[in-house]
């Protein structure tokens, strides 16, 4: 995210990095009394790649909540999801719209009530890099990348996992990923994408199958 | 290129002039009566008060395409939220419209923005767009309210920082619900076309489809009627 106030800016910087700096700290402090940090973050680690190579496929619904801090409203959307090890993912939005994207390796197709198109990964930064992320993260690879900084946490229920990008052109659109896994499977619950602006959008897993067989056709579009 | 050539394509510039220029020459001043029967709330895009809407919002702005969702809010008398964002929920941009001393104008401040989307010429035309939506001084006290050649057509004149706006209820040609043109002052040449269908239940606009003339930006607007957001 770019702020447009041009002459402002170093003022609006200040004020911003200062901003994140305390809502870092409030955070941290609220964390305190929920989250640990995690002691061990390597074995954590471990075990969640250790599942996330098991799994070959995954069927899930999901509730997804934008939450709009500007406006102070949250927008809940849901759908199904699937995933089929390497590189295939759907996300099927029903309600309250229809809306279907595909990665199929590097394409990505997108079918809305009105169209249907496909396109390369790579000829759209943003999709390529949420593309590589939504991957990266049901297959479980995000763990081993270098271009995040990772702290893990833990509550009673969950293993919890932020990433923060290195990358300044994707922390434009993407300031942090959460991630919940649960503690008695190692299987990933919650995602969380939290914008610098401090709007995220949080995706809850229900009704998960894991390993059944899944026909290539849900990954393409007719 | 010949000098026949050269005539032609003057002599059809001409032609194309004229054909747009005339778009006001079809209506009349209408009598007192017609302007008695119109009512302020007929004209008006949204209703008045509305609380937020949500669309399903695609933008073709320059050869790039963004499609997503978008929330307008009213959130107290004359001033208004707006967000945009991808279906997967990361923003293109939101931004504040509040009251400005320009006829029928909604000065916008953007709050965050999507870098490809950040282009002064891009955010004028959102604010434009945006303020004939919302017409901040759709009042028919200071408008000329002109009657067209088919009985059904009423226009509203209103004079607007950038030309004229022109406010049109029930036109058949387009098979719409309202319209509204923004015409050039100098050329009377059309500059923005907004077409809207409204939704019988809730009186929100069902689709608003906002064309630039000569630029390469079109916005399309579908209502979304279910709205989890308080859940």
């Amino acid at each position: 995210m770019e702020n447009i106030k041009r002459n402002s800016y170093p003022v609006y910087f200040s004020i911003i990095l200062l901003f994140i700096l305390c809502m870092g700290f409030i955070s941290l402090k609220a964390q305190d009394k929920t989250y640990q940090p995690v002691k061990d973050s390597l074995l954590v680690k471990e075990k969640i790649n250790q599942v996330s190579q098991q799994t070959k496929t995954i069927t899930s619904d999901f509730i997804q909540t934008k939450r709009l801090s500007f406006l102070e409203e949250d927008i809940i959307c849901r759908g199904r999801f699937y995933f089929k090890r390497e590189n295939k993912l759907r996300w099927e939005y029903s309600d309250p719209f229809f809306y279907l994207i595909i990665f199929n390796n590097d394409t990505i197709l997108v079918q809305d009530d009105e169209k249907t198109s496909s396109f390369d990964a790579s000829s759209n930064r943003m999709f390529k890099e949420i593309n590589d992320i939504m991957l990266s993260i049901v297959n479980g690879t995000i763990l081993n990348k270098k271009n995040f900084c990772f702290e893990y946490f833990e509550n009673e229920q969950y293993y919890i996992l932020d990433l923060s990008p290195h990358d300044s052109r994707m922390k434009d659109f993407l300031e942090k990923i959460r991630m919940f896994f649960n503690k008695n499977d190692y299987s990933i619950v919650e995602l969380m994408m939290i914008e610098r602006s401090g709007d995220f959008t949080n995706i809850k897993f229900y009704n998960k199958t894991l390993n059944e067989k899944i026909s290539n056709h849900i990954f393409d579009l007719d | 290129m010949k000098k026949s050539q050269i005539i032609y394509l003057i002599w059809i510039s001409s032609l194309l002039l004229l054909l747009n220029s005339c778009y006001l020459s079809r209506y009349s001043e209408a009598s007192n009566d017609s302007i008695m029967q119109l009512e302020e709330t007929n004209l008006k895009v949204f209703p008045f008060p509305f609380d937020k809407a949500l669309y399903k919002v695609k933008i073709e702005v320059y050869g790039n395409d963004f499609s997503g969702l978008m929330m307008i809010k009213e959130v107290s008398k004359g001033y208004y939220k707006v967000a945009f964002f991808n279906e997967i929920g990361l923003n293109f941009f939101d931004f504040e419209l509040k009251p400005s001393n320009d006829p029928n104008r909604l000065e916008l401040d953007v709050h965050n923005i999507y870098a490809p989307l950040n282009r002064k010429g891009i955010l004028k035309n959102f604010e434009k767009d945006f303020s004939m939506l919302l017409a901040p001084d759709l009042n028919l006290g200071n408008t000329t309210v002109l009657k067209g050649d088919q009985s059904q057509l009423t226009m509203l004149k209103l004079d607007s920082y950038k030309g004229y706006d022109c406010y049109i209820i029930k036109s058949p040609k387009s098979n719409t619900d309202k319209e509204i043109i923004n015409i050039c002052k100098a050329l009377k040449k059309k500059k923005i076309k907004i077409l809207i269908s409204e939704d019988n239940k809730s009186k929100l606009p069902k689709t608003i489809e906002i064309e630039h003339m000569n630029k390469n930006l079109r916005l399309s607007f579908k209502l979304i009627h279910n709205i989890n957001s308080d859940q």
